[in-house]
């Protein structure tokens, strides 16, 4: 009787309905309400305050001719490229963790991976910050010891005249507008990536031993490897990797917050999408235009989301 | 096309505590040329272990496996010139049919005309032209195993190797792969060695059979010969199914013959009068134990047992039966020993019902409990 089994089937559905309506509740009032509040108010003049005015599309027309706004656009897409660079040595690492014969060994650095972080990571970044630093910090101190300054001078005044480094003067880091970027591809070396590792390591245990030992029989080396097995394998969760990265670095501004200011230090060189909204928000109290560039960026996400799910096919 | 021998194979793995495991203990084994090989045992025998040392994916302990004359021991797996088929088929997930089948073949730098030609005609051979565009996940598991043993046939290798190919698949899919896989040795005539688990894989297919237990060779010999002439008890309970029925007493005198007679509590033991084939091999184990073996075809109903035969009639109480169509297993008790016997399947039995069977001396067989040895 296929009635009474679609009733039946109705009122488990209906408790189940029940029980999720908690988490609903809260997922609701302060996840959802806000976001849907900030479309609202992508609308309005809001400054903060109880007053404010529907403006209609004021506010994304003036986000279009905001050369600031579109100057961050370029500045966090170069820093998505970045990125893309910085993901290689977290799956190097990876393999070379799968790689190691001793159980107990990989236990250990598996273990080691999750020790950062609990290292909250506005610790990393005041650290970061300090290593910046132009007399006291360690990478000056590193480029000083190696010899590297030298070379970095030399190619400044000889090849590239980059008007960049002087030889006996510290290097501004984070206050010469043509470092900035520079910097923030440093920030973070050497980019191991702790979650991404373990992602990365959780799919190359998925491997089974017999994929190797048969690739082995094929005459692949240690190298092929990683090229035709490893790599290949776990594109899935580089795949996964990627697009949370692309989206962190899009929606991030901590780290140009904590090292560059409010502003994007000298020059606006490292203002981002991101940081210009908190800047208007709660610099200029500029609420309302300040969620339209919220709502602007909230599209680009979803778009390249859309188009990293569509284009960058892996097969499962 | 290669003879692969194999001398003194050692292989021990170090313990944390106690002394180094033997999983593989002086094992000598010459595979002739063009010969299908069935390495046979229980589970730890280390019947993969040998395949895997001689495939090259096992370090060596001891002894030496030599391919055409040439000791491999140090040899690279890839320049071994061997082919492996696994349990878990081990094909490349990313990789199409074709790819899988062309992997070996574009590392070993073949020209695209020769591998496009190998891989046609090994999916020919096989079967698997429909599906050289798929991926291993959207095939079935016999295809799986398809793709994987066309892997090995593309690259022509001097010897193939086989662990457990067909474990993971369904009954029926295991008959069928089976006669595909000794169909494909009478085709290319190739040295294929086997291991499995399985003592009816290894009877139907290996031209010979190599036993094993415990790291050690138990017996080498064809198949048949290794039913019809086990060399120890190990050999006599593996193979065949229902196994051989062992049953232990002592040989005694009686007048002018010999007699097995059944260590029992019971007051009257089963007692068997040897013929006198077995009683010239059983001479010198007089009043010693010894253990009778005889198989469940051997053991006839006393009423049906052909005329004129050498039988030897024994008392004994019917546990339970298994009509299994064809035929009646029979489960049987002397009071000390229970017993197998294939019965016809007209034939019907209750359980508790006493039963005189005919053993069948013709094909008995007496081993030595202490060596294990056949008498």
């Amino acid at each position: 009787m296929p009635h009474l089994v679609s009733r039946q089937r109705g009122l488990r559905e209906w408790r189940l309905y029940l029980l999720i309506v908690p988490s609903l509740l809260l997922v609701g009032t302060f996840v959802l309400l806000p976001a849907v509040n900030g479309i609202y108010h992508s609308f309005s003049d809001w400054d903060g305050t109880r007053a404010q005015q529907l403006v209609g599309l004021d506010n994304f027309r003036r986000a279009f001719q905001d050369t600031i706004l579109w100057n961050s656009f370029e500045t966090v897409s170069i820093l998505v490229v970045f990125n893309l660079f910085k993901m290689i040595p977290s799956i190097l690492l990876a393999v070379l963790i799968h790689r190691l014969r001793s159980d107990r060994w990989q236990y250990a650095y598996r273990a080691l991976m999750v020790v950062p972080m609990i290292i909250p990571g506005l610790v990393t970044l005041f650290v970061w910050k300090s290593f910046f630093d132009p007399n006291l910090g360690l990478l000056n101190r590193v480029l000083d010891l190696t010899g590297l300054k030298w070379a970095l001078v030399s190619l400044d005044q000889r090849v590239f005249h980059w008007g960049v480094f002087f030889p006996h003067v510290p290097v501004g880091w984070l206050t010469q507008p043509e470092l900035i970027l520079p910097s923030l591809f440093i920030w973070g070396f050497p980019w191991i990536g702790t979650v991404g590792v373990l992602i990365y390591l959780a799919g190359l245990q998925s491997i089974s031993q017999e994929i190797y030992e048969a690739a082995e029989l094929d005459g692949v080396g240690s190298f092929g490897k990683f090229l035709y097995i490893e790599l290949p394998l776990i594109l899935t969760q580089v795949r996964l990797n990627l697009l949370l990265l692309i989206i962190a670095t899009l929606q991030g501004y901590g780290l140009q917050l904590l090292l560059l200011g409010e502003s994007g230090g000298p020059a606006g060189k490292g203002m981002v999408p991101g940081l210009w909204m908190y800047n208007r928000a709660f610099i200029a109290g500029e609420f309302g235009y300040a969620c339209s560039i919220g709502m602007i960026l909230f599209g680009f996400i979803l778009a390249l989301t859309i188009v990293n799910n569509r284009y960058v096919r892996v097969a499962k | 096309m290669a003879r692969v021998v194999i001398e003194n194979l050692v292989k021990t793995y170090p313990e944390a505590r106690g002394p180094a495991v033997r999983a593989v203990n002086n094992v000598c084994l010459t595979i002739e040329d063009g010969e299908f090989m069935v390495l046979v045992g229980p589970s730890g025998c280390g019947k993969s272990t040998t395949l895997r040392m001689i495939a090259g994916l096992e370090e060596i302990s001891g002894g030496t496996v030599a391919i055409d004359g040439k000791v491999v021991n140090h040899v690279l797996p890839k320049d071994r010139d061997i082919a492996m088929v696994f349990q878990n088929y081990a094909l490349y997930p990313h990789l199409s049919v074709y790819d899988n089948l062309a992997f070996g073949l574009k590392l070993r730098k073949f020209s695209k005309v020769e591998i496009d030609l190998r891989v046609r005609e090994a999916a020919a051979l096989l079967g698997l032209d429909p599906y050289l565009a798929r991926k291993p996940k959207a095939l079935s598991g016999g295809q799986r195993q398809r793709v994987a043993v066309g892997r090995a046939i593309v690259r022509q290798p001097k010897v193939f190797l086989f662990d457990e190919p067909l474990s993971n698949l369904d009954a029926k899919m295991r008959v069928s792969t089976r006669a595909e896989i000794s169909k494909l040795h009478r085709q290319l005539g190739v040295t294929m060695i086997y291991v499995t688990h399985d003592q009816i894989e290894a009877m139907t297919m290996g031209d010979r059979i190599c036993v094993m237990r415990d790291g050690l060779v138990m017996q080498v010999a064809a198949p048949l010969t290794l039913y019809n002439c086990p060399g120890n008890l190990f050999v006599a309970g593996f193979i065949g199914s229902p196994p051989m029925n062992l049953i232990r007493g002592t040989i005694q005198p009686a007048q002018d013959a010999l007699q097995f007679v059944e260590t029992s509590p019971a007051s009257s033991p089963a007692t068997i009068t040897l013929n006198s084939a077995l009683a010239a091999r059983a001479a010198a184990y007089t009043r010693q134990p010894v253990v009778f073996g005889i198989r469940p075809e051997d053991l006839h109903d006393a009423r049906t047992f052909p005329p004129g035969s050498q039988g030897a009639t024994i008392n004994t109480r019917v546990d339970y039966s298994e009509p299994m169509g064809a035929e009646t297993l029979l489960y049987l008790n002397t009071g000390a020993t229970s017993l197998i016997a294939r019965a016809r399947p007209t034939d019907r039995f209750e359980p508790g019902q006493q039963v005189e069977m005919t053993c069948n001396l013709e094909n008995a067989h007496l081993f030595d409990p202490a060596t294990e040895l056949v008498i």
